[in-house]
């Protein structure tokens, strides 16, 4: 199954878990993850956990003008992206789950 | 004929959606142009556009934060 989330919190909300917890186990269970990252949801690229979601296979993509709004830079092996990345990855999944 | 869009003061996701919108009004090979002043959809809209299967023939930067890409409708 592919399974697509959107996550629009700060890392200080407990959807940051949530979020990383489903992500791995669903790639345990051999599900395909898309993760999309935007308003404060952005923060989160840096935490360590994102990085090893990615390792994992995860793909990310976050909001690259929301990014910028935040001052965040670049992040080896994350999209920084647009809506248009967001709408894919929605049109794409089997089922789509949004943290805000 | 070359038709050309202004999107200087707009940002993601009206950068992508004007410029889709505007390729509606174009014929199959014919070229638009259009130009931007919003960094992230410099980078963005023409990904996108390949993914819809338009030719990005080139991204020209104008001035410090200006940008004209040429965009082949497929």
């Amino acid at each position: 199954m592919k399974l697509g989330i959107l996550l629009t919190t700060s890392p200080e909300s407990e959807n940051t878990n949530t979020v990383i917890e489903i992500s791995k186990s669903a790639r345990e269970e051999g599900h395909e993850v898309s993760i999309f990252l935007m308003y404060d949801g952005v923060y989160n690229v840096n935490k360590k956990e994102f990085a090893e979601l990615a390792e994992k296979g995860v793909d990310i993509a976050i909001c690259a003008f929301n990014a910028e709004q935040r001052k965040i830079g670049k992040v080896d092996g994350i999209l920084f992206g647009s809506q248009y990345d967001h709408a894919c990855i929605a049109s794409d999944v089997d089922r789509f789950i949004s943290f805000g | 004929m070359t038709i050309e869009l202004d999107l200087r003061g707009e940002v993601c996701p009206y950068t992508f959606v004007k410029t889709k919108l505007k390729l509606e009004e174009v014929e199959s090979g014919e070229e638009l142009v259009v130009i931007f002043d919003h960094a992230p959809a410099v980078e963005n809209v023409p990904r996108s556009l390949k993914n819809e299967g338009h030719k990005i023939m080139g991204i020209e930067q104008k001035g410090d934060h200006l940008w004209k890409v040429r965009i082949r409708k497929a």
